[in-house]
């Protein structure tokens, strides 16, 4: 994933061949990445970077680690190499909802520590994308589900600033969800 | 667990906005005891912004039964059972807590209308445990020949629901039909203005028991004019813009004063379901809302007289729902045994719904699990 030492400069002159078009990202602990310009902007906020015209040379992202944005950067190949491959959809009366075919390497995808998902749900959200925000998003809510307010404060590290009783109010006005 | 990180920046600690977009895909139980967490929690999922960006991520389609309960001295008490749309589980079971009779007006994210009579109306979120009584305001002067038609919706532009009654007279056009409409942000009734011809006569509006379809913005009722004893001359549809707060009418795609037609919601369009001499069920689609000429036939649907003996309606995605009845002999005489089916539309399938049993089910609609209300004002918290 890691590019070589030397970067690529990226020309701000209209190419014809836009495959080939690449751009720098750089990690907040100093690694360097080059991924095609169209992949790159899979996330919002580099997307307006370039446009800006202000990526002439590496865009720097120092709220993501390496470890991080390497994975980002793959997630964003692959679903845009998935929506190059897909027909446009057709509407029908008779077809349910759309039907996500990266269902499965999405799942595999945030089989990850609870660390890593936080960061990839910090750095979707830095870097405004919606596809990988709304699944990091769905995965932690799946892992809250069953649990307790207190298991939720320790995933969480927050502290409970309800008194007892009024926590016991709020329990017991909804009680039932308790069952 | 926590590995070093090298800026300051990414700790494991998510700020409260992106929390709130993970509480947001939680079901609706698990959103109610993650109120206890902290306090910054309980006010923003109590917030209006908060419960609509719930909805928009948990609208996953629901059938509601509603059926007696059978329980001893007490005929009026309705029990409701839900049921995924897909995979027909059981996702919850509750009663109607209330001392009467209640019929199903309609259901609009998550919030049941349901009415007793013509005197009150009820607001019930079962999934939050609350619920709210409007009274109505339209006087009924002569009981016996007035009826109430109710329809259940939502403004998207004002966020807010609404509840509109209309009271008319089967026999005479005189008093002329009355229209009033109950918002939930006003807390009141207003007077609509009811816009027929002064010597028209409604001879029946909708179907017992089918509950109002709201759809493309508008509440639905079948109408049917006609004089006295007579069949009806005349059968269409009167809309009601939920936004503008306009009646409107809608031709139906048939000539004939069909009495068994109803119209209902079916993927978001306006659809009406035509019975053929009890053995064809045509399913009509409004391709584009408001344009006669786009009304298609888009599906008929067999049905086997007395087999297929009670339509309780269509899902949004098309299963209709029926009762189906199996005649028999035993010891001698001839039996029935009824249950539930469904029959998807599109595919001819039919499927029993288990768990419905054979009781007499009296109504079915769409529903989803939601927060709504969960900010409202006046609202009767009730355990379910």
């Amino acid at each position: 994933m890691a590019s070589s030492s030397t970067s690529v400069v990226v020309s701000n002159k209209e190419k014809e061949n836009k495959n080939t078009k690449k751009v720098t990202l750089k990690s907040s602990d100093g690694e360097s990445f080059e991924v095609d310009e169209s992949v790159a902007m899979e996330s919002q906020t580099i997307k307006h970077i370039i446009e800006d015209g202000c990526a002439n040379n590496e865009i720097p992202l120092p709220n993501v680690t390496s470890g991080i944005l390497s994975r980002v950067i793959e997630y964003c190949k692959k679903h845009k190499e998935a929506a190059g491959e897909s027909e446009p959809s057709v509407t029908s009366y008779t077809s349910n909802s759309t039907t996500n075919p990266l269902t499965e390497w999405d799942t595999e995808f945030v089989k990850v520590d609870q660390n890593t998902l936080f960061d990839l749900i910090l750095a979707a959200n830095y870097l405004d994308i919606k596809g990988l925000l709304d699944l990091t998003c769905k995965t932690v809510a799946d892992m809250m589900k069953g649990k307790t307010p207190q298991e939720i404060r320790e995933t969480f590290h927050i502290k409970n600033d309800y008194t007892p009783e009024e926590e016991a109010e709020v329990r017991k006005e909804n009680q039932w969800a308790f069952e | 667990m926590s590995s070093m990180r090298e800026s300051p920046i990414l700790q494991n600690h998510l700020p409260h906005d992106l929390v709130l977009n993970i509480l947001a895909n939680l079901p609706v139980k698990s959103v109610l005891r993650f109120r206890c967490v902290r306090k910054s929690w309980n006010s923003s999922i109590t917030s209006p912004s908060f419960i609509s960006s719930h909805l928009k991520l948990n609208g996953s389609l629901r059938l509601l039964f509603m059926q007696p309960d059978w329980i001893p001295f007490a005929p009026h008490r309705r029990q409701c059972i839900v049921i995924c749309e897909h995979s027909f589980d059981r996702i919850s079971k509750f009663d109607i807590p209330l001392t009467f009779t209640p019929r199903i007006v309609g259901s609009c994210n998550g919030l049941l209308c349901l009415e007793e009579g013509r005197d009150y109306v009820y607001l019930l979120n079962p999934s939050i445990g609350k619920f709210k009584r409007v009274s109505t305001s339209l006087p009924i002067p002569s009981p016996t020949v007035t009826e109430a038609a109710t329809g259940f919706g939502y403004d998207s532009e004002t966020n807010d629901y609404k509840i509109v009654r209309i009271i008319y007279h089967l026999w005479s056009p005189t008093p002329p039909p009355q229209a009033e409409i109950y918002t939930l942000k006003s807390g009141s009734w207003r007077r609509l203005h009811f816009p027929l011809a002064p010597d028209f006569i409604i001879k029946r509006m909708s179907s017992f028991m089918l509950p109002i379809p709201f759809v493309s913005g508008a509440l639905h009722w079948m109408l049917h004019e006609g004089k006295g004893e007579e069949p009806p001359r005349r059968s269409f549809i009167l809309k009601f813009d939920v936004n503008e707060e306009k009646f409107g009418m809608i031709a139906t795609p048939f000539a004939d004063t069909n009495a068994h037609c109803h119209p209902l919601a079916f993927k978001g369009k306006l659809a009406l379901t035509e019975f053929e001499e009890h053995s064809l069920l045509n399913l009509w689609v409004m391709k584009e809302y408001g344009v006669h000429q786009s009304w298609t036939k888009l599906f008929v649907v067999p049905l086997l007289d007395r087999v297929h003996s009670r339509f309780y309606g269509c899902s949004e995605n098309g299963l209709l729902i029926l009762e189906k009845s199996n005649h028999f002999f035993a010891n001698g005489k001839m039996r029935i045994a009824r249950k539930c089916i469904s029959i998807d539309i599109e595919t001819l399938h039919e499927r029993g719904v288990d768990g419905i049993g054979t009781q007499n089910l009296e109504c079915e609609v769409n529903f989803m699990e939601s927060l709504v209300l969960l900010d409202g004002a006046d609202m009767v918290p009730v355990r379910l």
